[in-house]
């Protein structure tokens, strides 16, 4: 019965997900998902039929390769198909069955990348209760963490809390050090999500000394963690100081070094430093990192070209992200922040398609955040439109000038380290 | 990781070997998407000849997974998947901590006789924690990862003669730390921080107990494989325990 139950919320999160791809590929795709996760349960279930388990395997790699090869999502569901090859064999060995778990993990990690957080979560859900009941607790150690993350994306906090604890529990037993303290940081951004930012603040101080003596890999996570809340709190000199340390920590850790970079832009865009900020930006563009960090910095660009008022950069920006591969929830940020742009330098009617569009793959993709800020967005282009109506043409304003302060001698250091960044 | 060592690259599976074997204490580390299986049979001939500690990076595509079961049923390969979030910690106790793949043999081959005793599954477990010094750090992981209920693993343990499942698991982590121990400079604080030891003590305590010296005199003058094997079986083998503990053998004591 409740094993039914689950996999009718499976193919129902599926189901939903595939009514709102527009696109036939991308379509094709998730219900390549969709047919692989059937097998895998059919396997699991009924244990390995070799005859059966090889005609459908090979039937949904077939399907899989009229879509677009390089995209992730294909990728992560052909690496799936193969590991579940092996488990379609006869009494797979323990890493055998590893495979298939860390397969199914990347594929839900995926989804997660792509904005389908309600459709990742049944996927890591799965993986996390499969592989805990074989004993392959740091894999599903790693899943749990990863559930915390999506639950804490679509604001169930009780959800989030409860796999971050278990995965906390999982991860410890496992001698999985980095997750178990990763974890601890998931539960920091959860407390400061839902305003308590002291029980935050006391998460992160216990886990940094942890995370120095075992495992070194988290302190980044923990010096960005502690950073948005000193950011939250208006220490903007305490937040840089973090995010610089983060970046510090990180190594050789592109990945992280790029997001810490990004971080660092926020937190100097808020002290007031937006010159600052766009150089760390641009070092991150010209960089040769992820799209994903590019995209990402080049919306940050866009932003703070509306907050300097400075139209053509916008548009040329604009431009140049029209030829970039966004992520979905990238996509919907951008149109919003076009939205915002818009209106800005008075361009009330595309303003308000950009919101409409902002809204509705917000409302698509289940990210509320981005729904209740592209709501108000809309409610602020009628606002404009009103006022502009009543009083005629209103004098452009201002750009947000730099705030004038003096800066300390740590966050000048670290002025001179980013822009060199930027020269380099 | 400049405590590591020299770094030697080799393009093609021949130069892997080659280094292979002109270097034989060495780790090797190799990508599984980028060998062929016939590859993979090759890097595990050679380990069943000389066995090292090979660590494999591999990508979670499916060109990685045919050579990557070929290396995982042939050898005691540490596996760190890319993308995954343990990807950084992982990799760097791999390289760091890579666990003496002779000594592991020697280990789980001296205790076969006994550990055949336990069921399937455990035993398929605890051969491989031994072998590769990775797997759970408490005993109920273990159980659950043997498949079996706690209290059934403990009296699995105790008719097949052996003692408990805390002890196996303490003794892994030496297979895991004892090459790290003797041969390298990383400081023993760090290491002892790195295999997960609450303390210096704690990794001091475990060698004296299994070993009969300390980690600090295990660098300055290590044991022979064979001898390390051989305490670590002893002490796992409930009756031979005492007896082989309480009576020292000519020479153990003398280098120290």
């Amino acid at each position: 019965m409740l094993l039914e139950l689950v996999t009718t919320m499976r193919t129902d999160a599926f189901l939903e997900a595939l009514g709102g791809r527009g696109d036939a590929g991308a379509a094709a795709t998730l219900t390549a998902g969709l047919a692989l996760l059937q097998q895998y349960a059919a396997i699991r279930q009924r244990g390995p039929d070799p005859e059966a388990d090889d005609a459908a395997l090979a039937s949904i790699h077939a399907q899989l390769d009229e879509c677009t090869p390089t995209d992730r999502e294909v990728i992560a569901l052909h690496a799936l198909a193969e590991a579940l090859r092996y488990w379609a064999a006869e009494s797979p060995s323990a890493f055998e069955r590893r495979l298939v778990y860390t397969a199914l993990l990347h594929y839900g990690q995926t989804l997660f990348g792509n904005a389908l957080p309600k459709v990742a979560l049944t996927v890591l859900d799965l993986v996390a209760v499969d592989a805990e009941l074989d004993g392959q607790h740091a894999v599903s150690a790693q899943a749990r963490l990863l559930c915390g993350f999506a639950y804490r994306t679509i604001g169930d906090w009780d959800a989030s809390r409860a796999a971050y604890d278990r995965a906390y529990e999982l991860a410890w037993g496992a001698g999985d050090f980095m997750t178990a303290l990763r974890t601890r940081v998931g539960l920091a951004y959860n407390a400061s999500s839902r305003g308590d930012l002291p029980g935050a603040r006391a998460l992160l101080r216990a886990t940094a000394p942890r995370a120095r003596r075992l495992a070194p890999e988290v302190l980044p996570y923990v010096y960005l963690g502690q950073a948005s809340l000193e950011n939250i709190s208006g220490h903007y000199e305490d937040a840089i100081a973090l995010c610089y340390r983060a970046h510090q920590a990180a190594g050789a850790d592109e990945e992280m070094r790029t997001a810490s970079l990004i971080d660092l832009a926020q937190c100097f865009s808020d002290y007031g430093a937006p010159e600052v900020a766009e150089d760390a930006l641009r070092a991150v563009v010209r960089s040769d990192v992820d799209v994903r960090h590019r995209v990402q910095s080049m919306i940050n660009l866009l932003f703070l070209a509306i907050t300097q008022r400075r139209e053509t950069e916008f548009d040329t920006l604009r431009g140049e992200l029209l030829s970039l591969p966004f992520t979905i929830r990238q996509r919907t940020t951008y149109q919003l922040i076009e939205a915002q742009g818009l209106r800005t330098f008075g361009r009330l009617t595309d303003a308000r398609a950009a919101g409409e569009r902002a809204l509705a793959l917000a409302q698509e993709h289940s990210l509320f955040q981005l729904v209740f800020q592209a709501e108000e967005e809309l409610r602020a282009i009628e606002g404009a439109a009103a006022a502009e109506e009543s009083a005629g043409e209103q004098p452009a304003e201002e750009g947000a000038p730099s705030i004038a302060r003096p800066m300390s001698r740590r966050v000048s250091r670290i002025v001179g380290a980013v822009r060199s960044m930027a020269a380099a | 990781m400049n405590t590591a060592g020299t770094v030697l690259p080799a393009h093609t599976v021949g130069e892997l070997l080659g280094t292979m074997q002109s270097a034989a204490g060495m780790c090797a580390i190799v990508d599984p998407s980028l060998m062929t299986p016939a590859d993979a049979a090759a890097v595990v001939a050679h380990f069943v000849r000389t066995p090292q500690a090979i660590v494999a990076y591999a990508p979670t595509v499916r060109e990685a997974f045919e050579s990557s079961i070929v290396l995982a049923q042939g050898t005691t390969a540490q596996f760190v998947f890319q993308g995954m979030p343990d990807e950084a910690a992982a990799l760097r106790q791999a390289l760091l901590l890579p666990p003496d793949a002779q000594l592991g043999r020697t280990l789980a081959t001296s205790l076969a006789p006994s550990l055949d005793a336990l069921p399937h599954q455990l035993r398929v477990t605890v051969g491989t924690m031994l072998q590769t010094g990775i797997g759970p750090r408490s005993a109920d992981a273990l159980a659950a990862q043997g498949g079996i209920a706690r209290r059934s693993m403990d009296r699995s343990f105790e008719i097949a003669g052996l003692e408990s499942s805390r002890f196996f698991i303490a003794a892994a982590q030496i297979v895991r730390v004892y090459r790290a121990v003797a041969f390298s400079r990383l400081p023993f604080r760090r290491l002892a921080a790195m295999a997960g030891y609450a303390a210096q003590r704690t990794l001091d305590h475990h060698f004296e107990t299994f070993l009969g010296c300390s980690s600090g005199a295990i660098r300055k003058q290590p044991l022979p494989v064979d001898d390390v094997a051989h305490r670590l079986a002893t002490r796992l083998t409930l009756r031979e325990a005492s007896a082989a503990l309480n009576a020292p053998r000519a020479g153990d004591h003398d280098a120290y």
